[in-house]
């Protein structure tokens, strides 16, 4: 077994906002150049989108209009949580697991959590390599998501 | 980590015969014939795997006696573990940014 990526993050809005610009609008703050499959051709995405249901494709449109699935949709709670099977770039028998969690702050912000677990279905070998992989999170949050949270 | 590295681990994951051989070293060190031995393909198709994932980082070899071990290596793995982690930094600050651009926090 292997820890999961565990990362959250607050933002200056009510949960169902939070959710909403997530699911909904997730073509307009994607990565789409650096984060997709799109990407390794050396040109950006040309969107993502979540069908919002369960059993719904989160997918990816490439720059030649081929589409890329990247999960399923496991659960499907607006303002509470969205959960999807996780396997861009991997065929989608061998998918990771993503759970996006928002939780209502009690200034009327919202704290994201995301989830990346079962990555370990690579190997489970991954366990041994936690002790050299402590450094990392802690900087990056500091150093990354403190100033983009000031804005 | 380059940006060519975890591509090329992804890359070299996305053949499903080549997860399997991938997987099959989970269990430890194997010779090319043991693995070929488990797994639906030939010989000379299972060498060809373990090059491209050694090529990526994920497989190391090591000859013990007359044989040749192939076995997973842990640093390529790592690899891919950081690359998960950042790549998650990436996309919730960019979706923190987007949350910061359209909510105006006066309201």
């Amino acid at each position: 077994m292997t820890d999961p990526i565990i990362k959250s993050i607050d933002v200056p809005c009510l949960p169902e906002r939070a959710f909403e610009v997530f699911v909904t609008r997730i073509s307009t703050w994607w990565p789409l150049g650096g984060h997709s499959a799109s990407a390794s051709s050396g040109h950006a995405a040309r969107s993502i989108t979540i069908d919002p249901r369960v059993g719904g494709a989160v997918i990816e449109i490439m720059h030649d209009g081929a589409q890329d699935i990247w999960g399923e949709v496991l659960e499907f709670e607006p303002g509470r949580k969205l959960a999807t099977t996780w396997h861009p770039g991997a065929n989608k028998d061998a998918p990771t697991r993503l759970d996006i969690e928002f939780h209502a702050l009690p200034n009327g912000h919202c704290r994201v959590t995301l989830t990346h677990s079962g990555w370990e279905i690579w190997a489970d070998r991954a366990n041994e390599m936690r002790g050299n992989y402590s450094t990392g999170w802690d900087t990056v949050f500091g150093q990354c998501f403190g100033p983009a949270c000031a804005v | 980590m380059t940006y060519e590295t975890h591509h090329e681990i992804l890359a070299a994951l996305a053949d499903p015969t080549r997860r399997r051989v991938f997987e099959a070293l989970r269990r430890g060190p194997h010779p090319v014939g043991a693995l070929a031995a488990t797994l639906p393909v030939s010989r000379p198709a299972v060498s060809q795997h373990l090059r491209v994932l050694s090529d990526a980082g994920l497989v190391v070899v090591r000859q013990q006696g007359t044989r040749r071990l192939y076995a997973v290596n842990p640093e390529g793995l790592r690899a891919l573990r950081h690359w998960l982690d950042g790549f998650w930094d990436d996309v919730l600050t960019r979706f923190a940014d987007e949350i910061a651009k359209t909510e105006d926090p006066a309201a």
